[in-house]
Order: C-alpha cells, then sequence, then structure tokens
C-alpha cells in the first residue's frame, strides 16, 4: 500500500491505517527511536505513541510524504521521552554523541540563542541545499536519525573514517553558514 | 545557541531531504566550488593552486593540518586512524572507442581551452552497480511528490493542481503500471518518472530566450544540436558557466534537453523540456542518474599528452598506423568516453581524454587519443618514457609499397572491407555487379581520394569484393602528386577521375582521364599519358581469338548467346553485339568495323543487362541495385530506338530467335510465362503459373487452366482459394520453337502456401519435378527422357531381389520363405512411384532375409512372389504375400506404359473405357456370389444374423465395394478386382481374385 491509499485510510478514519503505517514504516520508527533512546520498550512505547499523535493530525494533515512526517513525530517523540528520563546528558546514546559533535558547530554554550527553531531549522535546511548529496545524507543520517558512523559507513558503503571526515567538514561549513547568517 | 536546538532545529528540515538521506545511494560528485571564506582559508593554508587536486588526493596533509576531527571526536573514536581518500584504479578497457565521432563535440565560442592551469582533475564515472540494467532509481510516489515540489521551487512556479499518479495499461497485460508523477502548474504540466526523468510541457510554447530566463540560465548559454536516432535533431541547452572544468562537465553531461520541431528557436516553438533528477544539482545537472562518480582525478597537462602522443603512445580506433610528428596534428579536444550498452546492460567508464587530430596523406583525418587522467591511476595503460614502436599495419593489412615511377601500391593478400579501412582509405558505396558473370552479384568497394577533398593530392583507387576470387591481390593504386578531380559521379561500371589539370584528355576533358571499369567480366583501370604502371587489369579480357574461336562454333541463323572468358557475346556468326560500359557495340565481322549502336542511360543505381539480340531488336533486362525482385524487361528496335516495355522477369531463356521469360510479380502471383519472338509478338503468354524451370532450352512450366481468365493472383475469387477446392494443375512445355505442349494434368486441392522455389531437375534420372506446399507436396515428376519400351512389355518388370531359405525359429520350428521381390524397369514418373510403393511394402521383408540369423522370433510371411499382366499398353504387376496363418495379400501395381504413369484404380478405368458404375454394380453382383458360394454351408438363421449384426461386412456393402479396390486387366481381357469376401470365422474376410468385367469388347 502506498502513502496516499494509507492516507486515505487515515482520512477515513479506518483503523487499518495503524496496521498499514506499521507494516511499511514500523522497523524504520522502532530504529530511529530506539537509536535515540537506547532502549527498547520506550522505542515501542514511542512509536505507539507518534502512531497516535498521527491519527490525531490526519486529517486535516494530509503530507506529502508520510515516511518523512511519521519520523518526524517519531523523532521529537523519543526525544522527549529521553528528556523526560533526564538522559540527554548521561551520555552513551547516539543524540549524546550528537548533540557532543554539534557543539563544533554551535560552541559550547548552555546559553539559549533565542532563534525559533522554525528559523533555525530553515536555515540549516538552505544550508544543507547547499551542499553535495553525499555531505547532506550523511549529516542528515548522523544528527536527524542518530545513526552511528558504522551504520552510515554500512549503508553508503564507504569507509567510517569518510563519514568522519564528510562530518567534520560539513559541521564546520555549517558554523561558518550559520555566522554568516547572523545565527551565531 | 545550544548544541541542542541545533539538533531539534532538524524538524525542519524539508522532506525531500529526509527522503534523500533514506536513500542507500551516495551519488559522489565533483564537489561544487566552494564560494565561501573556508575554501579560501584552506587555498591559502595549504598554498597550492587547485584545491581540489589537494583536497582529494592527499586528505593526510590536509587533514592533519587542519581537521579538527581529532580535537572533538568522542574518546572511542580517537583512537581510530584517520584514512587518506584513495582513488580506486582505473581500467580504461576499451572506453577510447566509444568516444563520440564528432569533431566539434566539445566546440562552441565558450569552448575551453586547456592550458588552463586550474583543470588539474576531473571526475571519472562508473556505472552505479544497482542499476546497471536501467532500472535506475526507484523513486517511489512519496518521492516523487518531493521531486516535484523541489522542480516547483527551483522554477519559482505554483502548482494550480493535486499530484497525480499516472498509469497506463502494459501491453503485455491488462495491469496498469505507474509510469509518471505530474503536476499542473502556471506554465504547463511536470511530470516525473520513477528514474526521475523530469519533463515540462509547456502550456504554450516558448522561445529559447524564455527558456533562458525560466531556467536562470546565462544568456549566452547556448544550445548544442546533435543526432539522434531516427534521423531526429536532439537539442540540448547547456547553460555558460564560467568555471572551465564545470562548464566543461555541464558539456557532457548537464543541461537540459528542447523538444520543437522549429529551425528557428527563437521562434516559440519550444513545447517542452526535460532533464534528469539530480539530487544535489543546480541546473548545470548532471544527466543520467546511473552515474556515479569514482572521484576526481588529476589530470595530464596537454602538453605531457602530446609528449605521449608523438612518442609513440597513444590508442586509436582509427586505422593510424606509423610515426605521429608534430607536422601532422591539426587539433586537440579534451573529450569523456561513453558507457557501453550491451544488451540493455551499462557498463564501462566515463574519463576524459585528449583526442588528437590528425590529417596524414594515406589515412586521411583520422584521430589518437590520450588518457587525459594521469597514468599512475589507470592499471592498463603504461606509456614509457622511451619513444614507443610505430604502429604497424597488423599481419594481413596491406602493405604500403613505393614505385620507381613515384606512385604507390598497397599490396596484400585478398581482404575484407576492413583491411582497407584499417589502410586508412575511406569507403564509399559499393558497385554492385556480377563481375565473374556467375549470376550473383559481387560487391565491388571502392576508395578514392585520400579524404573526400577532390583536390587533395594523390588518388587511390581500389576494388575488391569479398566473393570475388579474380581479386586475389588486394591493390591500391596511389597516384602520388597528381590533383585529382571526379568528373562523373560513380557508376554502375565506370568512375572516372580526372588528374592533372595541366593536361587535357581527348576529348576535352581538363586534365587526364582516369578511368576505372568494373563491368561484367572485368574490372579495369585505364587512362592516358599515366605513369608507366599505373593501368590495371584486374581481369583479363577475351581476346579476338578466343572469341572469334567461339564464334566459329555458331551454326544457326539466329543470335545466339555466347560467354567468353566470362563476358557475355551475342553473336550469329556474322555479327557481333555485345555490352560494354553503357554502349552497345556492334561488330561485323566481316570488315571489322565497330559501330555504337545503343546507348544507355547512365544511371549508377541501375544495373542492366543485354539479354538478347534478336534480328532487329535488343533485349535488355534492368534493376535496381539490391532490388531483387528481378529483373525487368524492355526492348529496343536497334534501327529505329522504339523502345517496349515486357515486364517483370526473374528468369530468361533465349535461344533461336525467342525469348522466354519467367515473370515473377508480386502482384501477379504465382508466375506468368511470356514467350516472346523477335518481332515482339508474344508468342503465348500463361497467368497464375506455378513453377517452372529450364532444361535445355525449354521452359517447363506448371499452370492452372480454371484461373486463366483471371490474369493474376489478385484478381482469383475467394472461393477458388479454398482448401477443399480441388483445381487443375496442368504440366507444360515450351520449346525454343515457341510451341506449347501440354505434358498432362493433375487435380489437387488449393494449396495454403506458395513455394516459388518448388520445381527442380535431378540431373540423374533427367526428371523435373514440382511441388506445392499445402496439403500436398508432389504435384508432378516428370521424365524429360523416355527409355524406348521394350517389345514385350513384360520385360518392364524384372526380379529385384530374390531370397529362399529355411528358417528355424527360438522354439525349434522350422520355417521355409521364399521371397521374390519385383522392379519396374522404366526412367519414368510412373515406374518410380510404383518401385517406391514396392519398396515400403517389402522393405522389411528384404531387410530381413538379408541379415537374420536363425533362432529369433518366427516369421509370419513365407512366401513373396508376384505376377505380370500386360493388356494393351498397361502392365500390371501383382505382389502376393502370403502369411503362415493362412492369410493372402494381394498389391496390385498398374502401369501405363504409354505415359510412363502408374494408374489408380479409377484412371485404370477410365483409360479400359470401362465406367465407374458399371465397375462397382459388376463387382457388387460378382462379389455377392463369391459370398454366397463360399458361406452356402452355413445354417441359414446364423448367416442371416451376422448379416443382420453386421451389414457392413457384406460383400456387396459400400465399404467393400469402392474405388479404393484394387484391379488389374489379365492377359485375357478380363479385369480382375482384390476383393475382400466376407467370412463369419476367422477373418473378417479373406482376399480373392474375381474376374468381374470382361473388357475385351
Amino acid at each position: 500500500m502506498n502513502d496516499e491509499q494509507i492516507i486515505n485510510l487515515f482520512w477515513a478514519r479506518d483503523e487499518k491505517a495503524i496496521t498499514e503505517t506499521d507494516r511499511s514504516y514500523g522497523s524504520l520508527c522502532r530504529g530511529l527511536s530506539q537509536r535515540i533512546l537506547k532502549n527498547s520498550e520506550d522505542a515501542e512505547e514511542c512509536v505507539n505513541d507518534s502512531y497516535l499523535r498521527l491519527w490525531q493530525r490526519l486529517p486535516p494533515d494530509r503530507p506529502d510524504s508520510l515516511g518523512g512526517f511519521l519520523t518526524r513525530i517519531v523523532r521529537n517523540v523519543s526525544l522527549d521521552r529521553l528528556r523526560q528520563n533526564d538522559s540527554l546528558k548521561r551520555g552513551g546514546s547516539a543524540v549524546t554523541v550528537s548533540l557532543d559533535e554539534l557543539e563544533q558547530v554551535t560552541g559550547r554554550s548552555d546559553v539559549e540563542s533565542g532563534v525559533m527553531a522554525a528559523e533555525l531549522g530553515a536555515a540549516v535546511d538552505r544550508f544543507l541545499r547547499t551542499q553535495s548529496q553525499e555531505a547532506r545524507s550523511i549529516f542528515l543520517r548522523r544528527y536527524y536519525y542518530f545513526d552511528t558512523r558504522t551504520e552510515i559507513a554500512e549503508r553508503y558503503d564507504i569507509s567510517a573514517a569518510q563519514v568522519s571526515v564528510i562530518l567534520s567538514r560539513t559541521r564546520k561549513r555549517l558554523h561558518n553558514f550559520l555566522k554568516e547568517e547572523g545565527l551565531l | 545557541m545550544k548544541s541542542e536546538e541545533l539538533l531539534n532545529s532538524l524538524d525542519h528540515i524539508g522532506e525531500d531531504l529526509l527522503a534523500e538521506a533514506e536513500q542507500n545511494i551516495l551519488v559522489r560528485t565533483r564537489r561544487p566550488w566552494l564560494k565561501t571564506a573556508v575554501a579560501a582559508v584552506l587555498v591559502a593554508a595549504i598554498g597550492v593552486g587547485g584545491w581540489l587536486t589537494l583536497n582529494h588526493f592527499t586528505m593526510k596533509s590536509s587533514v592533519q593540518a587542519t581537521d579538527p576531527v581529532s580535537a572533538t571526536e568522542p574518546a572511542q573514536q580517537t583512537t581510530e586512524p584517520v584514512q587518506s581518500v584513495t582513488l580506486p584504479m582505473l581500467e580504461i578497457g576499451d572506453s577510447w572507442e566509444t568516444l563520440p565521432p564528432q569533431r566539434e563535440h566539445c566546440r562552441s565560442e565558450n569552448a575551453i581551452t586547456f592550458s588552463d592551469p586550474a583543470v588539474t582533475a576531473l571526475p571519472v564515472y562508473t556505472v552505479d552497480p544497482e542499476h546497471d540494467d536501467f532500472s535506475y532509481y526507484k523513486y517511489n510516489e512519496s518521492q516523487l511528490r518531493s521531486i516535484l515540489n523541489e522542480t516547483l521551487r527551483s522554477l519559482g512556479v505554483s502548482r494550480t493542481g493535486e499530484f497525480r499518479p499516472v498509469h497506463q495499461s502494459n501491453d503485455s497485460s491488462e495491469d496498469l503500471v505507474f509510469i509518471n508523477m505530474e503536476v499542473t502548474t502556471g506554465i504547463g504540466t511536470i511530470s516525473v518518472t520513477p528514474a526521475g526523468s523530469i519533463y515540462l510541457e509547456f502550456t504554450e510554447p516558448r522561445n529559447l530566450s524564455e527558456i533562458k530566463e525560466l531556467l536562470n540560465y546565462p544568456a549566452d548559454s547556448y544550445v548544442y544540436s546533435t543526432d539522434a536516432a531516427m534521423d531526429q535533431r536532439q537539442l540540448r541547452l547547456i547553460p555558460a558557466l564560467d568555471e572551465p572544468v564545470e562548464q566543461l562537465l555541464v558539456w557532457f553531461f548537464g543541461g537540459v534537453y528542447l523538444y520543437t520541431d522549429q529551425a528557428d528557436l527563437n521562434t516559440a516553438g519550444i513545447e517542452a523540456i526535460s532533464w534528469y533528477y539530480r539530487a544535489n544539482e543546480d541546473w548545470s545537472g548532471y544527466s543520467e542518474p546511473w552515474r556515479v562518480c569514482l572521484g576526481d582525478y588529476p589530470l595530464l597537462s596537454l602538453e605531457e599528452a602530446r609528449a605521449y602522443a608523438l612518442n609513440g603512445y597513444y590508442l586509436s580506433s582509427d586505422y593510424f598506423y606509423g610515426p605521429l610528428t608534430e607536422e601532422l596534428l591539426t587539433d586537440v579536444e579534451l573529450i569523456y568516453s561513453e558507457f557501453n550498452f550491451p544488451q540493455n546492460k551499462i557498463s564501462g567508464i566515463q574519463l576524459p581524454y585528449y583526442r588528437f587530430w590528425i590529417n596524414a596523406d594515406l589515412f586521411g583525418e583520422c584521430s589518437v587519443c590520450v588518457p587525459a587522467v594521469r597514468p599512475e591511476f589507470i592499471s592498463d595503460w603504461e606509456p614509457g618514457d622511451e619513444p614507443a614502436e610505430p604502429n604497424t599495419p597488423a599481419e594481413g593489412a596491406p602493405q604500403l609499397v613505393k614505385l620507381d615511377n613515384g606512385a604507390y601500391e598497397v599490396r596484400g593478400p585478398a581482404g575484407s572491407v576492413e583491411a582497407l579501412q584499417y589502410a586508412g582509405i575511406p569507403e564509399q558505396e559499393p558497385i554492385y555487379t556480377d563481375v565473374d558473370q556467375d549470376g550473383e552479384t559481387e560487391l565491388i568497394y571502392l576508395f578514392y581520394g585520400p579524404s573526400s577533398d577532390p583536390h587533395t593530392e594523390g588518388i587511390a583507387v581500389y576494388g575488391l569484393s569479398d566473393d570475388l576470387p579474380v581479386l586475389k591481390a588486394s591493390e591500391i593504386l596511389l597516384l602520388n602528386g597528381y590533383q585529382a578531380r571526379l568528373v562523373q559521379d560513380k557508376r554502375i561500371g565506370t568512375v572516372w577521375f580526372v588528374l592533372d589539370p595541366s593536361s587535357s584528355a581527348p576529348d576535352g576533358t581538363e586534365g587526364v582521364r582516369l578511368t576505372l571499369t568494373v563491368s561484367r567480366g572485368y574490372i579495369q583501370l585505364t587512362g592516358a599519358n599515366l605513369p608507366e604502371g599505373c593501368e590495371r587489369d584486374w581481369m583479363p579480357k577475351p581476346t579476338e581469338e578466343e572469341i572469334a574461336a567461339a564464334e566459329s562454333a555458331l551454326t544457326g541463323e539466329y543470335f545466339s548467346r555466347l560467354t567468353v572468358n566470362k563476358r557475355i557475346f551475342f553473336s550469329d556468326g556474322r555479327t557481333r553485339i555485345w555490352l560494354e560500359n553503357d554502349a552497345v557495340l556492334k561488330k561485323d565481322l566481316s570488315t571489322g568495323e565497330i559501330e555504337t549502336l545503343f546507348s544507355l542511360e547512365p544511371n549508377a543505381e541501375i544495373e542492366t543487362l543485354l539479354l538478347g539480340v534478336t534480328e532487329n531488336r535488343l533485349y535488355f533486362g534492368w534493376n535496381e541495385v539490391e532490388d531483387w525482385w528481378g529483373e525487368n524487361v524492355y526492348s529496343v528496335n536497334f534501327r529505329n530506338e522504339d523502345r517496349m516495355d515486357i515486364g517483370n522477369a526473374l528468369e530468361y531463356s533465349f535461344a533461336n530467335g525467342l525469348l522466354v521469360l519467367e515473370n515473377f510479380r508480386t502482384d501477379v502471383r504465382p508466375v506468368t510465362v511470356q514467350v516472346i519472338d523477335g518481332r515482339d509478338r508474344k508468342v503465348v503468354q500463361y497467368n497464375v503459373c506455378w513453377c517452372s524451370a529450364f532444361v535445355d532450352g525449354s521452359l517447363y512450366f506448371v499452370y492452372m487452366p480454371e484461373l486463366q481468365e483471371y490474369g493474376k493472383l489478385e484478381g482469383v475469387p475467394a472461393e477458388f482459394r479454398d482448401r477443399d477446392v480441388t483445381l487443375s494443375y496442368a504440366v507444360c512445355r515450351v520449346d525454343p520453337d515457341g510451341s506449347v505442349t501440354e505434358l498432362g494434368a493433375i487435380q489437387r486441392n488449393y494449396p495454403n502456401g506458395w513455394n516459388k522455389e518448388s520445381a527442380w531437375i535431378d540431373p540423374e534420372t533427367h526428371t523435373i519435378s514440382f511441388d506445392y506446399t499445402g496439403i500436398c507436396y508432389d504435384l508432378f515428376t516428370l521424365a524429360l527422357k523416355t527409355d524406348e519400351l521394350p517389345e514385350d512389355l513384360h520385360e518392364l518388370v524384372v526380379e529385384d531381389f530374390s531370397a529362399q531359405d529355411r528358417y528355424t525359429d527360438d522354439c525349434g520350428n522350422v520355417m521355409d520363405y521364399s521371397y521374390s521381390i519385383p522392379r519396374l524397369d522404366a526412367n519414368t514418373q510412373g515406374a518410380r512411384a510404383i518401385n517406391a510403393a514396392i519398396g515400403k511394402q517389402t522393405e522389411e521383408l528384404r531387410q530381413w532375409a538379408e541379415e537374420h540369423e536363425d533362432g529369433g522370433y518366427s516369421i509370419s510371411v513365407y512366401s513373396l512372389s508376384y505376377e505380370v499382366y500386360v493388356w494393351q499398353d498397361v502392365v500390371s504387376v501383382v505382389m502376393k504375400k502370403s502369411y503362415y496363418y493362412d492369410y493372402t495379400e494381394y498389391f496390385v501395381y498398374c502401369y501405363d506404359s504409354a505415359t510412363g504413369r502408374r494408374l489408380d484404380t479409377a484412371e485404370l478405368l477410365e483409360k479400359l473405357g470401362v465406367s465407374e458404375a458399371d465397375f462397382l454394380d459388376a463387382c457388387r453382383t460378382k462379389f455377392r456370389e463369391k459370398y454366397q458360394a463360399l458361406t452356402g454351408s452355413m445354417p441359414e438363421g446364423e448367416r442371416s444374423q451376422y448379416e443382420k449384426d453386421f451389414p457392413d461386412h457384406l460383400p456387396d456393402s459400400p465399404k467393400r465395394v469402392n474405388l479404393e479396390l484394387a484391379v488389374y486387366p489379365d492377359e485375357s481381357g478380363e479385369l480382375i478386382a482384390v476383393a475382400p469376401i466376407t467370412s463369419w470365422v476367422g477373418a473378417a474376410f479373406y482376399y480373392h481374385l474375381i474376374p468381374v468385367l470382361d473388357i475385351q469388347n
């Protein structure tokens, strides 16, 4: 079943929508959540919560990409759970690693910038579009999907070292970009 | 800013970027020129021009110098050594053979010069192994919507409708197949296929300026035109870019395709544009999605590449050989090789080459190439420092030999066109002509001029045919030092060149005329004032003595066709007429005077053959080159040049002033036979003929009498073409005097196929057989010559095999056998048919008799014998086969010695003048009488019960009495039938020989 058909089920309030969603995106969602939470039970709960949110969002939403829409929900739900568990800074999770790395971009600061997430996100979006497909895909796999370097290397059949180098450069470029944009 | 803010902000990243990250493929393109300060910092810090080189190939130094990874990597990662990025070794294979042929491929007003020091590396591409079978990426519908969204943003247009998936039915099934996603906009409809091919069809056609503006291309972007398949013109709009490398790459791989029928792109005629989606790209975009970048490879400089080429380290798909010198180089370009597409799989690599163009006397314009990538990155190309041995012609290729007179000859074994092409001689269209007069057309390849420029110094003239044994040596005549000008275009038979404009030919033509004559029977190069040794006679002409000797044997009053040393002449012993070049010449044999009788209109596309000469007419056949529909025949009265078109003929025979044509036309099928005399009278014409063959000057053919009125097959009503319709097939012979004799006719059903190759001659038995496809395969077999009949027709039947012996089977039974097998000793169709039938009945017994040994199975036939009866000219062979279990079979073969044909029952009755009805009545009566006599002792009630239960078994039932009965006339004038007489004991019936009619009267 394709995205449009699943979305139509949501719109028709047919409960098969959840089943079909899980069939198409369940493993993706659970993997993403598990990477964030490092706990399968928590991940399962987050995925289920995400399905509920999806049910509540559709309708009126009718996303172009159900997978993208859903993973966004899963990511946020999982990060929220991580915060709730106060695990964000404890280390050992992919998120922690990502945060540490992104400090290369933001600098070591505990002060909120006051920049709206949407504005910052739009800026990052603009930046990523100026990068090669290779650079931005690896960047997003690392910082959106929280893949490990090894997982990224396996996914794209390159060495982990190459992944490191590419991430490093991209972070550096992002830093410069945000600086030029006046967001840093 | 906290890093967490940044992390959270990724929630607002576009879905298309997320979808892209979901794919498992990285497209590693050349990194775009960084316009940020970072690049400048990097370059400045490293201090070497060409950041591409450094960043890609010496990662170690840059990493060590500037990479912050070591400072910030988490603990578990710092132990991992940082590896330098290495480029995979390349294997170029035969990729240089895929270079596009167009010399202008990389040319435009914005062409790149290769002395630009910034261009020190270029990408090399390979095929994505996941998609080497054209499976491409399979973007799903969600991804396709994202692509369309991105496209809309790039174009700055909004959609005016919903995204619509488009399906169409699959030809091989009723399933609907998804083909693309489309969306309507204010400017037109945009669609994208699962492979990522984007197509924008404008609502209103646009001109080029509008397209450029829409795509945000610079105004000086240009259109590159190539010839695509099906004579289509393919237009690609290439953006004008500032960076030379980007410009070069977009030349090869980028831009958008334009769709228009208009020649002038400044008019509003561009109806659509298309390009391939690339996730990372701006409009400079790189086309096919299966292209994957292996990396940016460092290049040789132009100077280095040139030095390699001049040292002999080059690759060439042209047949250039010999040392390459600076003087021969005329131009250079940088060009990418193409992928290979064998059997719908993509393979190979695309890498840049320097292509050096050469103009050499012997080879004309050709090229050699040098891989532009540095050789240390190539595993199968190793140029050296010392000059390489110059290329030499391959074994068997022509060798160049300079003659004393300054001309050149290239000699070598007879070979193919490829051998000539190896010598660098450009090929022209071949000449088709039957040089050796064997009825098969040879191809003569003519090469003239080292280039197509007629003013080029020197000329090469060459004649070759793979099928022509007379040309055993490949010869190229190179008249070096002569200015050549083509006077007349190549024609069948003659090619004329003019050399040396300072001299003049006898006919006033400027210069020396060199004539290459390629005609039936000879290939010859002649001319005036030519250096010694330049004239060539590839095939010897017959001498006058040889022709005269052939003519001295003529005795008839008409013109006869002679072939002397592969040349055709017509002669009656007093006048000789022949075709030479484009003229028909006539020679009075008593005075020796030669005159031109008739001139043919020269036409390179038509080959003319002189078919025959009569008292006042010439008969020509002409056909278009490569037209296999046969000759068109026309006649010209050489006294008044009156021309008459006769029609189409595939075969012809000319003798005694009579031309016999078998016409074959697709609209007159089967064939038409025409016989035409010297005064163009059609002596006879038969339509709807079936098959024919010439034997000793006579034409034998089969035609269908019932269909003559219809003229041609197209006019034959459908009811005659039904398979169940029985039609007549008559065999005729047309003799050289024009007389037609019908040899016989049979009836057959209309065949369901046409086989024009359905008449053939058996040279051993001198029979001609006619065949036809469909229900029956045999039509006729005629003996063209029959032996004389013996006085006693019994002598026509001889014993072919005899065996008598005693045999003991595996049970100890002793069995005596006696076999005598007959044969008709006559060379006729009927005799052959009878002998074949006898063979079928006796073959097994014969073989057993020859090969058996005691101790095998019991035999069932203990006797095989025959009798011969002659009644008038009917010879009947009655073979009797007797079985151990008291059963006897009779096999009757009736032979009409007058016609040489086998007679079946109906034909025998007709020959004997007996009506079928009388015969059948007589059989019923006689068979019933015999039955009554044999069953008289049976109890009446029992017999009547049998008769009631089995009516078909009665001796006079239709099952027993019909024209399948075997009958023969015995020598007392009685018609004997082999009668199956009912028996109520034992077998259902037993055969009895029963006289049924007295035929004496």
